[in-house]
């Protein structure tokens, strides 16, 4: 019984903390189901990532409804990004596979704080 | 145009990395905002927009392959709305520099965990081999 109540105290927490960050930054929400679900729900990772969407679609789509409704974005720069975006799945899924992904994870990595340091200064 | 080609390029970037487990996210956003001096909340409003159609694709696929947990799913999901209803509502409320800043620090640590992290092979090639399974 104690047991099945951490459980729920603990999906109440990761639920709640990935909708918050999903909601405040955009994104990111995915990145804290995954990884809190493997480590404290006892989650394997196919399941993990599988569920992971499932949940981050509906909250998504909440978030994206104030989003909308406040910044007005234009459809057709919503189009082109995701067209880009579709591609850019279909290449990485193809490419991706023949490169070292450590390495290629340190790479992003730097491309990403370049960018959060532009971003803070 | 070469605004059609940088929001082209941008998607493709953050598509592909998608597929590395680095969230699209973290290269659409501030691709969108140091490229094309978008509004913080517009970037990040398009970045929830354009996870959409490919989640719901990924979610159909997953469905199909009775790959989800139900139980962790409803689990999430009551939780997961209510806060995303209050973090999208807390992020339109502050000054979008603010958030801009904040943003910037949530990245400066995505970053630093790509580039300090340990290496996770099979995560990857998991996550690889359900990208290949969701898009083929």
């Amino acid at each position: 019984m104690e047991e099945k109540g951490k459980k729920s105290l603990l999906r109440a927490v990761i639920g709640t903390g990935a909708g918050l960050l999903n909601g405040l930054f955009g994104s990111g929400g995915g990145a804290l189901v995954v990884p809190a679900s493997r480590r404290f729900l006892g989650v394997n990772a196919h399941e993990a990532h599988a569920s992971a969407i499932a949940v981050m679609l509906p909250m998504t789509a909440v978030s994206a409804v104030f989003y909308a409704v406040r910044t007005r974005p234009d459809i057709w720069q919503v189009l082109i990004v995701s067209v880009g975006g579709l591609a850019g799945g279909f290449l990485g899924a193809k490419l991706l596979p023949k490169l070292p992904p450590l390495a290629l994870r340190r790479i992003f990595g730097v491309f990403i704080i370049a960018a959060a340091i532009k971003m803070i200064l | 145009m070469m605004e059609i080609a940088l929001l082209l390029g941008i998607g493709l970037a953050a598509g592909a990395a998608a597929g590395l487990g680095v969230g699209g996210g973290a290269l659409l956003i501030p691709g969108l905002t140091i490229f094309l001096g978008m509004d913080q909340r517009m970037a990040q409003g398009i970045n929830l927009l354009y996870f959409i159609p490919t989640a719901v694709i990924a979610v159909i696929t997953h469905i199909k392959n009775g790959k989800i947990n139900k139980e962790l799913v409803k689990g999430l999901i009551f939780y997961g709305l209510a806060g995303a209803g209050a973090g999208a509502f807390l992020a339109l409320s502050v000054k979008q520099e603010a958030l801009r800043t904040l943003f910037g620090y949530f990245l400066l640590l995505v970053g630093m965990y790509e580039l300090f992290g340990k290496a996770d092979n099979k995560d990857d090639a998991l996550s690889r081999k359900e990208q290949k399974n969701t898009l083929e």
